[in-house]
């Protein structure tokens, strides 16, 4: 028995899943504002996965475990193919994004039609088959703890893109630096992505604090806003 | 008090170590620049790959001396120019460059470079991700380094000031007194000043300096472009030299590598050179190189691309630099012409002139010396196989 999981929480006018049922199953009460709602007959044939724009459906296969220890829950995915996770063990969430368990991505299912989207099937624990709703592409990284205090008020950071804090400034000021494009090169303030858009101002009363007089001072290079982009942008794709 | 014992024309990556070591030899030096600061003209847009891996045996032993000031010299004064060792690899794809590039090792190795042709194998696991299709091997050069242009100048500086060097900024040298073909004074916008010997070591404009001296020097600039990457996880230890023209019959060779912050930092050889000191970027530049580093390892796509630039390369008819005195001029040295790798030339050769000005000899071999003569013939067919 296959039946789909119609998460719609949208009281929007939307209704490709109502036209999707080649048996009419889905039906939506009072207008195309109404939540969709499923009568009992599936054929399992996936159109409403392929073709919910809000990716709230997905399709449970019951049969899929003679023993009933597992099923098979099939989900839209619309990531780039190189990160279909196939064979992988993945971990699942429901439709908060909480996790609920462990599953395996068995199949991917495409249609000609449909340009980005693939349907994977994930194999998961019968228990589950109901609360997952999606899965990790890949497991979240947390990051190392820092080592340092980043809010110490004694010596704050200047430039947060390359985390240079205010002593070192001062050190490099200490040492005789006028030049605010050496400054960059030496202790890296504006060396970022950003290239000091905001440093550059605490920068300059940082020399005031120290005394340098303003005409002592030679400005860095203003360069516009830019934003970073993949080498790979650079190549004409085939 | 403005007497000096030698003046030193640019602050850059040949004017700051040359200032070191003379002002450890105990002369009183001063160094004009008519920049705000240290390091400020054409050495901060070079990539900071050092390398011994040269077909001239003066630049194979100059460089040498350079690796070992560079790779010593936070432990020696405690300043951190971003040394990192890792050496270069030229990954080969093509018959031709194998023939040349080992035929250039007996040489190389004679004159005291490491080096050596490693198999595919080995190029794949120094440089992980390069694409293996019809790769033959290539040379290996595990002594050769890189460190940050940016730090260097500062390092030679603050050193040079600890022995009594003084560093004159925003001061631009204007006119220069000869008496019987001896230069007796350097007079900027500011100031007049004298000196034993008078050093010119400012890269891209050295020619204009060429009227005020009246004499020929042989300098024109021309321009490369370069970029820089947003830092990712260090995977890269050699810097790399990939010695085949582009299909997009743009560029002669390109080279990269991965710096100590680990950003990728990658510039090419245009095949007609862009003649001129115009330091504006190109739109061409990063369609170019993106498609030839990617085709070299794929990966790289992946890299966030931060930055673009353009320097000079001062160049000299033949390729080499002029380090010597002036033939017709007493109390000039030339420093000049140093055709892309002041940089990674000169802390070996600012050691090599101190000597040279002080001790009136080499530490290089003196055959090795000889390459870089002003008075050798420019236009000779000499070509050099490994620019």
């Amino acid at each position: 028995m296959v039946y789909p999981v119609i998460r719609c929480v949208q009281e929007i006018p939307c209704d490709p899943c109502v036209g999707s049922c080649p048996k009419n199953l889905i039906t939506m009460k009072d207008s195309i504002l109404s939540l969709p709602e499923y009568t009992e007959g599936c054929l399992g044939c996936s159109s409403c996965v392929m073709l919910c724009p809000g990716l709230a459906i997905t399709l449970v296969f019951n049969n899929y475990d003679p023993n009933k220890e597992k099923a098979l829950v099939m989900m839209p995915f619309e990531f780039v193919n190189e990160t279909v996770p196939l064979g992988c063990e993945v971990t699942t969430t429901d439709l908060e994004g909480n996790v609920v368990g462990k599953g395996k991505v068995v199949a991917v299912k495409t249609k000609e039609s449909v340009d980005k989207r693939r349907l994977l099937l994930v194999e998961v624990p019968e228990k589950d088959k109901l609360l997952v709703a999606g899965f990790h592409i890949r497991d979240i990284y947390h990051g190392e703890p820092l080592t340092e205090d980043m809010q110490d008020e004694e010596d704050p950071i200047i430039c947060r893109c390359e985390r240079v804090r205010k002593s070192e400034i001062v050190r490099e000021i200490r040492m005789g630096v006028r030049d605010m494009n050496q400054l960059k090169a030496v202790a890296r303030p504006s060396m970022g992505g950003c290239g000091g858009k905001t440093c550059t101002d605490i920068i300059l009363k940082i020399f005031k604090e120290e005394g340098v007089p303003m005409e002592e001072i030679t400005l860095p290079t203003n360069r516009p806003l830019v934003a970073e982009i993949h080498l790979g942008d650079f190549v004409k794709k085939k | 008090m403005n007497n000096y014992d030698a003046i030193i024309i640019g602050a850059g990556s040949v004017g700051t170590p040359t200032a070191h070591f003379l002002s450890q030899k105990g002369l009183k030096v001063l160094v004009l620049e008519m920049r705000a600061a240290s390091g400020q003209g054409d050495n901060k847009a070079a990539i900071g790959g050092v390398r011994a891996t040269h077909s001239d045996p003066g630049k194979i032993q100059t460089c040498i001396e350079s690796l070992k000031i560079f790779s010593t010299w936070e432990e020696e004064y405690g300043f951190d120019m971003g040394w990192k060792p890792g050496g270069y690899c030229f990954p080969v794809y093509e018959e031709k460059t194998e023939e040349v590039l080992k035929g250039l090792l007996p040489t190389q190795k004679n004159y005291g470079l490491k080096i050596d042709w490693i198999n595919k194998h080995k190029v794949a696991e120094i440089v992980p991700g390069i694409n293996t299709e019809n790769l033959r091997g290539g040379t290996y050069s595990p002594e050769d380094g890189q460190v940050s242009t940016l730090l260097a100048p500062i390092g030679f500086q603050r050193e040079a000031q600890k022995n009594g060097a003084v560093f004159q900024f925003n001061e631009k040298v204007i006119k220069y007194e000869l008496k019987n073909n001896k230069l007796t004074s350097v007079i900027t916008d500011k100031k007049k000043y004298s000196a034993g010997v008078v050093i010119l070591a400012n890269g891209a404009d050295a020619a204009e300096h060429g009227p005020l001296l009246g004499m020929d020097i042989p300098v024109v600039p021309d321009t490369h472009e370069a970029g820089i990457s947003a830092p990712v996880k260090q995977f890269l230890a050699p810097l790399i030299v990939d010695l085949r023209s582009g299909p997009e019959g743009k560029t002669t060779n390109f080279y990269f590598g991965q710096n100590r912050e680990g950003q990728i930092i990658f510039c090419y050889t245009p095949k007609e050179l862009f003649i001129g000191t115009d330091r504006e970027s190109q739109s061409e530049f990063m369609p170019i190189i993106a498609n030839r580093m990617i085709s070299l390892i794929p990966r790289l796509q992946n890299l966030l691309i931060r930055r673009v630039w353009r320097g000079c390369y001062p160049m000299t008819p033949d390729g080499v630099p002029i380090i010597d005195f002036a033939p017709e001029i007493d109390g000039l040295f030339l420093a000049v012409g140093m055709c892309g790798q002041g940089f990674m030339l000169w802390p070996g050769a600012g050691k090599n002139i101190a000597s040279l000005i002080v001790d009136k000899k080499p530490i290089i071999s003196e055959e090795a010396n000889n390459f870089f003569r002003y008075d050798r013939d420019f236009y000779a067919a000499k070509k050099e196989a490994l620019k």
